[in-house]
């Protein structure tokens, strides 16, 4: 539908889109299956990754106003009243501004139950929906019938524990209370830090392990529910913006907590000083709780979710005729024998390569899988881009990309299928499909370059605290890294298994590892995963291996292919030549 | 017949024309379109269907500029047909006025007397009418309601008229005399559209209030006893909101609907009081009837730099409210809390309906004085955009 340029409104924020939108727009995944477990479970996955979308979908409201043909199923086999809870940003500004002054200690115990009102708040809220009597329900999902009596003792015996005097004997009166008292602790504290001769008493607070207030809580819940084995999920989201001393309370509560109270938390794939399985007290992998990863998702799913999320929005603005993928022009499919040939003339490390390999151009077509047809395979779209940049005379010619990124299949791959990017995009796209003509390649090309623009300048907003003089910011550490992979693709030599992502093995990279961790929460460096998705080494930089995102592939002319690793420190702080040692065409 | 007759009502747009940020107002037009119009429009649509009538109270142009006049009333135009109004009711304000210009002017309202579209009446009849007397007459298709339009500022040019408004009490007397005619039939209730208020407004500023309209009270006074249906003025001028039960003889006077500037930059002291507001009222045909008084309900929206356009959660005007309660908040704080007993601890909205008819033409001072009636008697009352949702005994 040319011309149609949409709303900036509709850029995707799933925070703050309403129930219905969420409901309406949700597409059901494995992720989804797995997180509406009755385990606890943490799932990890950068920003834009789909994290809050999954966690509010559990939430009651949204099963309950669900309406896709599948949500009846989800309706009965989800076994817990999911409780919603989002990260105050404030928190961790409040916390660390109280944690640097020693004179604050006692105002810690504030700013933890700063973070508790706000767990108790939702927690009331999701209550007082499942026992409403004027909300209209269709589906009455998990719903409570409770008279007004029993809730007025209810709220007693809850704002008892709270420590909060609500004004009149209600759940909704109780979570006004919460809430004014969160309102209270919040400009207590601002008070505190601002004022320097402070003589002000700290207000009353509940004091505590979440753990063990939730559990009392839930309690008393569920007696008057008159069902002892009401089960309660904590979907707490976000959690990368929190302070450890919230975070790690949380992951410890996993372990052997109450039977009918389940946590589920939401993490960036980096968060410093929070440890899953490090030490022998904490929370035992498998054990006790499941993984989610929603970093390095799976082509095949990765594909079939983006096609139906731009297919969505597609539809929405009359184009729908086809599917989605049909709006795009493909790039035309690679000719080995071209490519081959006129990089041999290019590139005489190519072919010296060719002829170690005793791979005669004019018989590619006639090469099988017993013979030569595998290494061909191989190192085809090395050749392809290598091919593409080098000129005659061995220099680099050209700085757009190569159309071989572009079609709808590769453009979801460069987004690492992350549903926040594929939503900025189809926006892109929206104004330039048609149902007579496809979207160009260059135009293509064009979208992705200026989306990666944007990230590229969000990334140098992030600064890094690095002992090399020439980055100072996540970006500047990309822009290094992927320098060095192009040239193990378009350099001086030929290689056949260039190297495509890192490892971080050699004590000299510490002081990069902070940066590493940002850029895999931001989504500019990608954990890969290896055999099984339920590591926890992904908390623990040292023991992963990660690469670039494949939104960078475009602009700096790289493969979107597992491959072999290098060190970090390798890159950043080169040994000396005589050092090194690279088998340049290992196969 | 219809049960309620539903206004739009916009006042003190004070268009203005550039090319940057105006410092008076936010209806700031472009080469001919307003980013801030439209999305006016867009939102109006969402929220207000089936619209019987368009009322502006004036000032639809600032400081006296022709350009942006034009413009303003083509703008208010397209509202209409954009929201598929059949009707209009537009009066001119002291903005619209050059009243105090010298260079080229003869005629304060000359401008207003020949533009395009005719204003502020399509029909020639009426705007003779209304430019000889600075008053007319005019009702809707289905007869349910007359209309007044009055220009208070129509004196303005003239010494240091242009400091407040007027009516003549000669005007008055002949409003009054054609009312009692048969030329002003009896109807569900009558409209009066001003610029300026009929009564005084110190408590805005907390100064003396210098701006109102001269003759007012008399007018108030001379319309209301005549026994040709409850009236409903509405009129802007002062950007500050407010619905008050005008002073009368009678224990029902006129209600004075005063609408706030939908896009006028507010006086800095009233910006924690108010914002930028448009209204939908609604006159409930059937109830006004009943009690022989006019009652209704009204909505406001209100507009900010975050959200743009939404429900107002202002205290003038709050986003729901209403008009022509004839039951005293004491006599209703009883009624209700009769209601709450041990098993009942508390009421809900579901308790609540049948009180509905009493609670939903409430102005907002009546409502204030509802919840200080049950806050004495020991129960406390749980508010939700200005709208009452629990009832219950003291924590």
């Amino acid at each position: 539908m040319k011309g149609k340029i949409p709303s900036i409104h509709e850029a995707f924020n799933a925070r703050s889109l309403s129930t219905e939108e969420l409901c309406n727009t949700f597409i059901i995944s494995d992720h989804y299956s797995k997180l509406a477990s009755s385990t606890n479970t943490i799932m990890i996955g950068p920003r834009g990754s789909g994290k809050t979308t999954l966690m509010r979908m559990l939430q009651v409201q949204s099963l309950e106003a669900w309406q896709h043909k599948q949500s009846t199923d989800f309706r009965k086999s989800i076994k817990f009243s999911g409780v919603f809870i989002p990260t105050d940003r404030v928190w961790k500004t409040q916390f660390d501004k109280i944690c640097k002054k020693f004179e604050f200690k006692n105002e810690i115990l504030v700013v933890q139950a700063s973070f508790t009102y706000h767990v108790l708040e939702r927690f009331i809220s999701t209550i007082e929906y499942l026992t409403s009597r004027t909300v209209k329900k269709l589906n009455n999902f998990r719903s409570v019938v409770l008279d007004k009596a029993s809730e007025s003792e209810l709220v007693i015996e809850l704002a008892n524990l709270f420590k909060v005097v609500p004004r009149i004997n209600s759940l909704k009166s109780l979570e006004i209370a919460i809430t004014s008292k969160k309102s209270e602790i919040s400009s207590y504290l601002s008070r505190r830090l601002s004022v320097s001769d402070f003589h002000e008493p700290q207000p009353k607070i509940i004091v505590g392990e979440i753990g063990t207030i939730l559990g009392n809580a839930v309690a008393i819940a569920n007696l008057y529910f008159g069902d002892r084995e009401h089960k309660w999920a904590f979907l707490f989201d976000e959690l990368e913006l929190a302070p450890e001393n919230i975070v790690q309370p949380l992951v410890d509560a996993m372990r052997g907590g109450p039977d009918n109270i389940i946590l589920k938390l939401s993490l960036s794939p980096y968060h410093k000083n929070v440890s899953i399985t490090s030490l022998p007290e904490s929370s035992m992998k498998d054990q006790d709780l499941s993984f989610i990863s929603l970093t390095a998702t799976p082509d095949k799913s990765g594909y079939t979710f983006s096609k139906e999320l731009c297919g969505n929005i597609f539809s929405k603005y009359g184009l729908g005729v086809k599917p989605v993928d049909r709006y795009f022009d493909e790039p035309k499919p690679i000719d080995e024998k071209r490519e081959f040939s006129e990089l041999i003339e290019k590139d005489p490390t190519f072919a010296n390569y060719l002829k170690l390999q005793k791979i005669d151009i004019d018989r590619l077509e006639n090469y099988t899988e017993k013979d030569k047809r595998p290494t061909i395979r191989k190192v085809k779209f090395v050749v392809q881009i290598r091919n593409y940049y080098r000129k005659l005379n061995g220099k680099k010619s050209r700085k757009s990309p190569p159309p071989l990124y572009a079609g709808f299949k590769n453009i979801c791959k460069s987004l690492e299928y992350n549903p926040r990017m594929l939503i900025g995009i189809t926006n892109k796209f929206l104004p330039l499909a048609s149902n007579e003509t496809p979207i160009p390649v260059h135009e293509q090309l064009k979208c992705l370059s200026e989306l990666s623009d944007s990230f590229k300048a969000l990334l140098n907003t992030i600064p890094i605290d690095s002992s090399t003089p020439d980055i100072n910011t996540i970006y500047d550490l990309v822009e290094k890294v992927a320098q060095f992979f192009q040239n193990q693709i378009s350099g001086d030599i030929f290689r056949a298994e260039p190297k495509g992502s890192l490892i971080f093995v050699r004590q000299d990279n510490t002081s990069l590892i902070e940066a590493i961790g940002f850029a895999l929460n931001a989504g500019a460096m990608i954990a890969e995963n290896g055999v099984s998705i339920d590591s926890q080494q992904v908390v623990d930089i040292k023991k992963i291996r990660c690469r670039l995102s494949y939104l960078f592939a475009h602009k700096f002319g790289l493969l979107m292919s597992t491959q072999r690793e290098v060190d970090l420190g390798d890159i950043i702080f080169p040994l000396p030549p005589s050092s090194q040692t690279e088998d340049l065409f290992v196969d | 017949m219809k049960s309620t007759i539903k206004i739009l009502v916009v006042s003190d747009l004070h268009a203005v024309i550039g090319d940057g940020i105006s410092d008076d107002s936010r209806l700031l037009f472009i080469d001919g379109s307003s980013e801030y119009g439209d999305g006016f429009i867009k939102y109006a649509k969402s929220v207000a269907k089936d619209l019987d009538l368009l009322i502006c109270s004036g000032d639809i142009s600032n400081k006296g500029n022709t350009e942006s006049f034009k413009q303003g009333w083509l703008f208010l135009n397209k509202v209409k047909a954009e929201l598929n109004i059949k009707n209009m009711l537009c009066v001119p304000g002291n903005h619209d006025h050059q009243s105090r210009k010298t260079n080229g002017v003869f005629d304060p309202k000359h401008h207003l007397q020949f533009i395009t579209p005719p204003f502020p009446f399509e029909q020639e009849n009426l705007n003779t009418h209304f430019w000889s007397w600075h008053w007319s007459h005019s009702s809707n298709e289905s007869d349910s309601f007359n209309a007044i339009s009055l220009n208070t500022s129509a004196y303005h040019g003239y010494g240091d008229e242009f400091q407040y408004g007027r009516i003549a009490t000669e005007v008055v007397d002949q409003i009054h005399t054609y009312i009692c005619s048969d030329s002003f039939p009896k109807r569900d209730f009558n409209l009066l559209v001003c610029h300026h208020h009929p009564e005084k407004m110190d408590y805005v500023d907390t100064n003396y209030d210098s701006e109102a309209m001269e003759g007012g009270s008399y007018l108030i006074r001379k319309i209301d006893e005549v026994d040709k249906g409850p009236w409903l003025i509405i009129h802007g001028h002062k950007h500050f909101p407010d619905i008050v039960h005008s002073r009368s003889a009678k224990t029902f006077g006129p209600v004075i609907f005063s609408a706030g500037s939908m896009s006028a930059k507010i006086y800095p002291p009233n910006k924690l009081k108010t914002s930028n507001q448009f209204y939908i009222i609604e006159v409930d045909i059937i109830k006004t009837s009943e009690q022989g008084s006019l009652a209704g309900t009204f909505r406001s929206y209100e507009w900010n730099y975050s959200d743009g356009w939404k429900p107002s959660g202002r205290e003038c005007l709050p986003s729901e409210g209403g008009f022509g309660s004839i039951v005293p908040p004491k006599i209703l704080a009883s009624k209700i809390l009769n209601e709450i007993n041990d098993d009942t601890p508390f009421l809900d909205t579901n308790d609540l309906t049948k009180f509905e008819n009493d609670l939903k033409y409430l102005t907002p001072s009546d409502l204030k004085d509802l919840i200080s009636k049950i806050d004495e008697s020991d129960f406390k009352v749980l508010l939700e955009n200005n709208k009452i949702v629990q009832i219950g005994r003291k924590a």
